[in-house]
């Protein structure tokens, strides 16, 4: 009976890991060949396999959400100094800020206009959230095809070095190394001495604040990449 | 705001230059959530302050990524259900919330399922 309901949650997890795969995929825009995600994935199965708690979530909800970060960061270490390693450093940013947004209580709204402004800011924090992951790694020359373009992205990505430099010291530690130097989060929460989830929840502090500092022109020392 | 060669229309007294077509490096596709104009303006606003710091290649794909998450995140996509404006069915029924598109039918019937 046990193993009944092993084989049916690794079956379950096959079909997670196929699905987020293919949306990574998508939202790559096929520049990372399905077979690679779906193998990052089926690794990490076994991790979300072990770790599932059923008391505190449904396996599929707990599985895409693991896949997807652990497909992301896997890609992340494997594009690293790539051209398309700007979008995956992007895509996990959003990733990490969807999940601080998701931690956070919902405020019941009494009005269609406060929902409306709480769906600008959702929209308005990704938009950051993506721009803070790009600006990170060097552009793909083939998006960066002028001068004017490289100058763009070089007087952005100094803008979010600044606001990174900012940060609190292990969350600055962190994010330098996570994303400029191309580490695992295990490798750097090891070294800083706190656990992978302690890592993983100062990861998306740090997004939600760079996220806020490029919105809102918090390195006006720089000037605010919100300006436009 | 500086003038980038080759992509924008010629003015008065300047030679017309022709566009050079961009490097077709990343498929390109157009989200289904973006054809429709109310949720596009929401996202076109998000990446407004992009528009002349990333190339545009980048802030397309903004657009992309964001009206993936609006699909994609149930707590986004229920609260652009209660975001979109009242809108009047044709029988006079005024109702609150977002059109039925094909991504929230596909969700309601995959949740359903």
């Amino acid at each position: 009976m046990l193993a009944d309901a092993a084989d049916a949650r690794l079956s379950q997890g096959l079909i997670v890991v196929q699905e987020v795969s293919r949306r990574i995929a998508r939202r790559l825009g096929g520049q990372i060949p399905l077979d690679d995600l779906v193998g990052i994935g089926n690794l990490a199965l076994v991790d979300v396999l072990r770790d599932h708690d059923a008391s505190r979530a449904s396996f599929a909800s707990y599985a895409t959400a693991r896949l997807k970060q652990a497909i992301i960061d896997g890609l992340r270490r494997e594009t690293h100094g790539r051209t398309i390693a700007s979008r995956v450093a992007a895509l996990m940013a959003s990733e990490r800020l969807a999940e601080a947004q998701a931690e956070a209580s919902a405020e019941p709204t009494a009005s269609i206009e406060e929902d409306q402004s709480a769906l600008a800011r959702l929209l308005g924090g990704h938009a950051a959230a993506l721009a803070v992951g790009l600006l990170t790694t060097p552009p793909d020359p083939q998006v960066v095809e002028t001068p004017e373009e490289a100058v763009q992205w070089a007087e952005g990505a100094h803008v979010v070095k600044g606001a990174i430099a900012a940060l609190p010291e292990r969350e600055r530690a962190l994010m330098e190394r996570y994303y400029y130097g191309g580490e695992g989060l295990e490798s750097i929460a090891d070294d800083l001495g706190i656990t992978k989830s302690w890592a993983s929840r100062l990861h998306k502090q740090a997004v939600l604040t760079l996220t806020r500092a490029v919105q809102g022109g918090g390195v006006a020392a720089q000037g605010p990449l919100a300006a436009g | 705001m500086p003038q980038r060669i080759g992509r924008h229309a010629a003015v008065d007294g300047e030679k017309e230059e022709v566009a050079r077509p961009r490097a077709a490096r990343y498929s390109r596709r157009v989200h289904p959530l973006l054809a429709d104009p109310w949720i596009a303006a929401q996202i076109d606003a998000a990446v407004a302050p992009y528009v002349n710091r990333l190339p545009p290649d980048e802030v397309a794909w903004m657009r992309e990524q964001l009206a993936e998450t609006l699909a994609e995140d149930d707590a986004a996509a229920e609260l652009l259900q209660r975001a979109k404006p009242v809108h009047v069915e044709q029988s006079g029924e005024v109702r609150r919330g977002a059109l039925v598109t094909p991504i929230s039918a596909a969700r309601r019937s995959k949740r359903a399922g």
